[in-house]
């Protein structure tokens, strides 16, 4: 084999030329200065999905956080600053998301970090932000439950708080027995687990349940045992491609029950199709909810962020993002700081009267959100009609947890 | 002393030289990012010496980088063995273990095809990725969060420079190596069997104890790479397995120029540092961006970045003579 560089000067430069490179980086950014004067902007990390399988919802999170950051400067800023989103590219690939992370916490000095779509990137950068970079980190997601960690603070809804009032409704609808069927990974299955306690605690009976692969798209062996078991209801949790094939094979063969989930709203609603009419859940936002705070703000969010005019869902996170942002700056004003510890110990108690969704606020010792939630069934052309407001909805998370 | 080495040497030498750079600048995040450049740097060795140097065309190696990480992980987080050289040794074991098996299914008979090796390669990683997502004991989806810091004769390495150093002694350590098995005569065997298996066969040579050996070799690279990528960044998860980063490694081989060291070690430095500041900037467009060069690559420069410098020294030649 013939060899690439002779002589010994082009030798030393191809080496050290590696090693600057290695270095590369050092050189492309600026260093960074933590703001402390008074007056100046404060970073605030959005770590979403801009690339990759979650890349719709990324769009969404980001246009929702640009909005609400300018919403907020425009009203002062926090403490008299004003705040600068900070975007990272979580890639839907926890890999590539700790960087992001990391580059936010360690070279941005960030005051906080919102983020994150899929529980893998939770629990893979949350040691970065909220344990070795000692920041706060807010996770804005529906998730499967039991996020305790320090520093760490929970936007979106618990299981219980969206699956006990569907299954209550179910219950006096007269729906006796259920088929549970969801995707095989942690969040179907702790949705479900909830599912099925509440049932049997209820009187009612379980007839199947049935996990599939992630990325199932053919359904059909799936339909026809949910059809077999001509049960009253049918409770799912299979996440897209496998949603739409599943829900029309059932409906389209003929299932007589109810079809009931927890991620049914205008954002999922429209790649279902017809087959969408009659869809049970329980969000923490829908379009045609009455709160006229909530229809005035998302109506501004359609004009200021035409590119993402439509996107703003609760199965896209949305209402989360918005009041992840609001509920940190009450905490900051409440703790008169920008230090984790003080904004920690605010947080735990902080409440808004006002959010797109409606008032919320954290349950003191939970760092979970008693959370305004509404009873929606899902029309034929994707919107949803509101079947009941249920008032503010406690979290069974995380007891006495102390940060 | 030959000229391979004194390469490797020069590449060796000059980062601690410039090391200071880093520690001027005080970025945990920086620190951070060239100590992945040289766990993947790992990976990257062993691609090049399964497939730049016997001409194993492995798709998959990711595969091994994963069972590494995953063996350090579950260790180290549910068994406290926190010791890195323990964590490595059993890496090595966990390297030698795997790459045997696959090693013997693929080279023990008669002579297969490059593409039925790189077929087989490519599915071991597909099939990795997904039993790691959905086996509940190494975490399913969520892969295993919250790796304790590695420990050194019982004192934590928990600062950023602290493991920048552990990593890049490892990977100047299996660079030396690499280097001086290519430089030996059982790298000339191993280069025959790369440019014809036939021939070196007819030769006398071992063909498939060669391949076997130097594939359980470069598995063994990976899976130290994954050790290493699970305790710096604290978690392991099933795209640590996939196809993603199993294509990305032959990407970096590809772009550097498959058959020498310098190359691809240049390219994984260079798209590395690019793409985490450009996946800020431009984060869809960076993707296709990614795309077209490697593009570019192969249709202006098939042998990768390092034949830049031949290209230029045969001009200046040909100058010359004129």
């Amino acid at each position: 084999m013939k060899n690439i560089i002779r002589g010994h000067t082009s030798l030393m430069v191809s080496g050290i030329a590696v090693g600057v490179l290695a270095l590369a980086s050092s050189l492309l950014v600026a260093p960074s200065q933590a703001a402390t004067a008074k007056g100046s902007p404060i970073k605030v990390g959005v770590l979403t999905d801009m690339t990759g399988a979650f890349a719709i919802v990324g769009k969404s999170n980001q246009a929702v956080a640009q909005f609400t950051i300018d919403e907020i400067n425009k009203s002062g800023g926090v403490l008299g600053h004003k705040l600068v989103m900070d975007l990272a590219d979580g890639g839907s690939d926890p890999a590539i998301a700790t960087q992001a992370a990391s580059r936010l916490v360690n070279q941005d000095h960030v005051a906080m970090v919102v983020g994150g779509v899929a529980s893998f990137t939770r629990v893979a950068v949350r040691g970065v932000i909220a344990g070795r970079g000692n920041t706060t980190y807010i996770w804005p997601a529906s998730y499967e439950g039991n996020e305790c960690t320090k520093n760490v603070w929970n936007t979106g809804s618990a299981p219980n708080q969206q699956v006990d009032p569907t299954v209550k409704y179910l219950l006096s609808q007269g729906k006796k027995s259920f088929f549970l069927a969801g995707s095989d990974y942690l969040y179907p299955r702790n949705i479900l687990a909830r599912v099925r306690q509440d049932v049997l605690a209820g009187g009612g009976s379980i007839v199947g349940e049935e996990y599939v692969p992630l990325d199932m798209t053919d359904a059909s062996n799936l339909t026809s045992k949910v059809l077999a078991s001509k049960a009253d209801a049918l409770f799912e949790v299979v996440v897209l491609p496998g949603t739409a094939p599943f829900i029309k094979g059932v409906v389209d063969g003929g299932f007589k029950g109810t079809i009931a989930g927890t991620l049914f709203d205008e954002g999922i609603n429209p790649l279902i199709g017809s087959q969408a009419q009659g869809l049970i859940g329980v969000q923490d936002y829908y379009a045609p909810i009455t709160d006229p705070f909530s229809r005035a703000e998302v109506a501004k969010f359609n004009k200021e962020q035409p590119k993402a005019a439509g996107l703003f869902a609760s199965t896209f996170n949305a209402p989360a993002w918005y009041r992840s942002f609001y509920l940190w700056k009450a905490a900051v004003e409440k703790a008169g700081s920008f230090d984790t510890a003080k904004v920690n110990k605010a947080m735990d108690s902080v409440s808004l009267t006002k959010s797109i969704g409606g008032p919320v606020g954290f349950a003191p010792g939970t760092k979970h959100l008693k959370l305004s939630m509404y009873l929606g069934q899902s029309n034929g052309d994707g919107s949803e009609t509101v079947l009941k407001s249920l008032g503010q909805i406690e979290p069974y998370q995380c007891a006495n947890a102390s940060n | 002393m030959k000229k391979r080495m004194r390469i490797g040497l020069a590449i060796v030498c000059a980062i601690p030289i410039l090391s200071p750079l880093l520690f001027m600048n005080g970025n945990d995040y920086l620190i951070q990012a060239v100590t992945r450049i040289f766990i993947y740097g790992l990976l990257v060795l062993s691609v090049e010496m399964s497939w730049g140097q016997t001409g194993i065309f492995t798709l998959g190696q990711a595969a091994f980088f994963g069972v590494g990480g995953y063996f350090a992980a579950y260790l180290a987080t549910n068994e406290n063995v926190t010791d890195i050289g323990l964590l490595l040794i059993i890496a090595i074991a966990a390297g030698i273990m795997s790459g045997t098996l696959v090693a013997l299914f693929l080279f023990s008979g008669k002579r297969v095809g490059e593409l039925y090796v790189a077929l087989v390669t490519l599915v071991i990683s597909f099939v990795c990725e997904k039993l790691a997502n959905s086996w509940t004991f190494v975490g399913s989806g969520n892969g295993i969060p919250g790796v304790p810091f590695a420990t050194l004769f019982g004192k934590e390495i928990s600062s950023p420079i602290a493991f920048y150093f552990v990593a890049f002694g490892i990977f100047a350590a299996a660079l030396i190596v690499c280097i001086v098995i290519i430089d030996s005569q059982f790298g000339l065997a191993i280069n025959a069997v790369r440019d014809d298996e036939e021939r070196a066969e007819f030769f006398g040579y071992n063909r498939s104890a060669i391949q076997i050996v130097i594939f359980i070799f470069s598995a063994t690279l990976a899976s130290m790479g994954g050790a290493l990528f699970a305790l710096s960044e604290g978690f392991i998860s099933p795209s640590s397995l996939g196809l993603a980063l199993s294509t990305s490694t032959v990407l970096w081989v590809v772009l550097g120029g498959r058959g020498t060291f310098f190359g691809p070690l240049l390219a994984l430095a260079l798209l590395e540092s690019v793409d985490i500041e450009m996946r800020s900037i431009l984060p869809s467009l960076w993707q296709i961006l990614v795309g077209l060069m490697l593009l570019a690559t192969m249709i202006f420069l098939p042998k990768g970045l390092a034949s830049l410098g031949e290209k230029s020294r045969n001009k200046r030649e040909l100058r010359k003579r004129s």
